[in-house]
């Protein structure tokens, strides 16, 4: 590897419920944005004409987040004009695409700082307004097999034998480690109030977390794909996987990543440009992965993506200190575990987006900020981040506290 | 109840009519959301209730904000926006009230007081050459912040509605009937609550406001419609080429009234009271209220005397 890579910032909005009745329904996603990159100048006060680019990743792209919002979110907040900006989509992995293309551009040594991140405002771009041939062009749908990730999810729950109570009982953990952090303050560094133009609180914390909920209430919760099963998916899921007799729906809005509203950006950059702003280093990137893997069963792809980037690394899964996986569904989280044997207490120790939310496009950037806050907090030395991506693929970063 | 009365008849509907005390109109001040908060309170607890008519016991109607609390406020931000909340809170309450709602406008109703027209079910208004109904906040550096700005997008479609709120206009009864502002139009003050009780007798079911059902569209297109999207592109330029961006308060509404399509319906209602926050300290909007209200109402009352 090049330059060696430094995050020297790690900040996100709060999620709130992605819906019409969310409390960051009011918000416009760029203004997710600009109040972030705000944030970003007031902390550390440097002069914006330092950073080369802003990278972020938005999964659905059109309407109010479309015609490259990140480059007029910088007009907006007022940075130097000489600043760029760039959306990208690579479905989930958007916001850890955008970190990982920051730190590669830095560790190529042809850029010094980079501002990466994502958002993605759920309750006013509705996901899937983007269309796109996989799901809108028939020929396409029919020729790649696609179906919903819930249905893949189920699949996966299926084939490796995940039953409802298995799913449940993540889910509930994940709500019980999310309300405990929330609870002691551990979020509270990187989570930055979304405010009004009179400087009034909209939302200054999570709150799509229900931590009240238990077993039985979880597992009153009806499956969310069973129907979509029916209607046509199980058959072509089934046509792919010839040894699996029927697809079991055990996933249900309670143990499936919640649909939220939410922005995060991440500074990184060398270490000279850290030095001559006289920012504190707080990670160093160490490595990081993307790759594919079978494209309908579709959220397979973490552990692949985890163990490539752990083989550039050098490194071994026993020597990662945190492992967290994007909790898009719950049996995506225990296949990987079961990939990389992780230990129950290494794995989203924090909870993750089945408690707090899952803001497609920003929340791999959300995810390395809580994966940093954590380093810190417990004072360990190296994390992975991974997520499940549309299309089979996988994504990965391995991380080191400084 | 000094700044109203209350009258339930025999077939359930109750006439709330607006009189100030020692006022010459009705405006949306302290003791008003005070009255009008046990107003609603005991119009969500009144029993066999079948509809609620809003008279007035003023000469006019209802004239909007009062300008000279205002003016004279030095609330924090915090507190304006909480109290813009609570007026139109009241406002969302009676739209929710079971039964149908009329305003009965016998006189100007404008700003605020058109707002509460607006939040009632049906509009019927007297035609006499007094009467005007509209939103001429902008006029005075402000915005409608009683959900004026969401429900008349709503009513009209963002085309329709845009000049009302950007220009301040008032309207004329056969013109508002015409553009879809008022329903209803008698000939007499007399007629009035007549014709708002015959209403609410043959449509007892009619008191959801049309942005409450599902299947609700604006009218001239949703948010995502070529011919709202288009609007949205153009209007900015043709506002700042009237007003060389010298003027925050239609900047806003036209920002509000846009993005209002975009949310959800309380969501908008939210962005409107922070909008009105956001307006009210402002210089424009002080000098505004003093030039075109005060002084405007005293060189009008020097020319009454010449």
């Amino acid at each position: 590897m090049g330059e060696p890579v430094f995050v020297y910032e790690a900040i996100r909005t709060p999620r709130s419920r992605g819906k019409a009745n969310g409390r960051l329904n009011e918000v416009k996603p760029i203004d997710l944005v600009t109040g972030l990159l705000d944030e970003m100048r007031r902390r550390h006060d440097f002069d914006t004409a330092r950073v080369d680019d802003l990278v972020m990743g938005c999964v659905s792209p059109v309407g109010e987040q479309g015609g490259d919002l990140p480059k007029i979110a910088l007009q907006k907040a007022g940075w130097a004009q000489c600043v760029p900006g760039v959306q990208l989509n690579r479905f989930c992995a958007s916001g850890l695409e955008a970190f990982n293309q920051a730190a590669a551009w830095v560790a190529s040594g042809w850029e010094d700082l980079i501002v990466a991140g994502g958002v993605e405002s759920m309750s006013r771009v509705a996901m899937g307004s983007d269309g796109g041939p996989i799901v809108e062009d028939p020929q396409t749908q029919l020729a790649t097999g696609f179906v919903p990730q819930g249905i893949g999810a189920d699949l996966i729950a299926t084939i490796d034998g995940y039953d409802r109570e298995r799913v449940d009982a993540l889910a509930l953990a994940s709500q019980h480690k999310a309300a405990h952090a929330q609870k002691n303050g551990w979020f509270d560094r990187s989570v930055v109030p979304v405010r009004d133009d009179s400087g009034l609180v909209i939302l200054d914390r999570d709150d799509f977390l229900k931590p009240d909920t238990d077993m039985k209430a979880l597992g009153g919760l009806k499956p969310s794909f069973g129907e979509m099963g029916r209607f046509g998916y199980d058959s072509v899921a089934l046509s792919k996987y010839a040894g699996v007799e029927r697809i079991h729906h055990v996933h249900t809005p309670g143990n499936s990543s919640g649909i939220v509203d939410g922005a995060a950006l991440t500074l990184v950059g060398n270490e000279k440009v850290g030095r001559e702003l006289g920012l504190t280093p707080r990670a160093r990137v160490i490595s990081i992965a993307v790759t594919s893997t079978e494209p309908t069963i579709m959220l397979t792809g973490p552990g692949p993506a985890a163990k490539k980037a752990l083989l550039k690394a050098g490194l071994k899964p026993e020597d990662l200190d945190l492992i967290e996986i994007n909790e898009a569904f719950a049996s995506g989280v225990l296949r990987l575990q079961y990939d990389l044997r992780v230990p129950d207490e290494k794995l989203n120790v924090v909870g993750g987006a089945i408690a707090l939310g899952h803001p497609l496009g920003a929340t791999g950037a959300m995810l390395v900020g809580t994966m940093i806050d954590e380093l810190e907090r417990r004072k360990l030395k190296r994390a992975l981040v991974c997520l499940c991506v549309g299309g089979g693929m996988g994504i990965a970063s391995i991380i080191e506290r400084v | 109840m000094s700044e109203c009365h209350w009258d339930q008849d025999a077939d359930g509907i109750v006439t709330v009519t607006l009189d100030a005390s020692g006022k010459s109109a009705n405006t949306m001040n302290a003791a008003w959301a005070v009255a009008f908060a046990e107003i609603v309170s005991c119009l969500q607890a009144a029993k066999g209730l079948k509809g609620v008519v809003f008279a007035s016991a003023k000469k006019t109607f209802f004239a909007g904000g009062d300008l000279d609390e205002l003016l004279a406020s030095q609330q924090s931000a915090q507190d304006l926006f909480a109290m813009i909340e609570r007026n139109k809170g009241l406002l969302r309450e009676v739209e929710k009230l079971p039964v149908p709602v009329v305003a009965a406008i016998n006189g100007a109703a404008l700003g605020g007081g058109y707002e509460i027209c607006l939040a009632s079910n049906r509009r019927i208004v007297v035609d006499h050459s007094s009467t005007v109904v509209g939103l001429p906040e902008v006029t005075l550096g402000l915005l409608p912040g009683a959900g004026g700005v969401v429900r008349l997008t709503a009513l009209l479609g963002l085309e329709a509605a845009l000049p009302y709120f950007l220009e301040g206009t008032a309207v004329a009864p056969s013109k508002a009937l015409a553009a879809g502002m008022v329903d209803e139009i008698v000939a007499t003050r007399e007629e009035l609550i007549p014709a708002a009780k015959a209403w609410i007798r043959s449509n007892p079911g009619a008191h959801e406001q049309p942005w409450d059902r599902k299947s609700f569209r604006y009218p001239g297109g949703d948010a995502n419609s070529a011919k709202v999207r288009n609007v949205a592109r153009m209007a900015p330029t043709m506002l700042y080429a009237r007003t060389r961006g010298l003027m925050p308060a239609p900047e806003r509404i036209l920002d509000i009234a846009v993005n209002s399509m975009r949310m959800g319906f309380e969501s908008a209602l939210r962005t409107e009271s922070r909008g009105l926050t956001a307006l009210l300290p402002g210089r424009q909007a002080k000098a505004a209220i003093s030039f075109s209200f005060f002084a405007m109402q005293a060189i009008h009352a020097r020319l009454g005397r010449l």
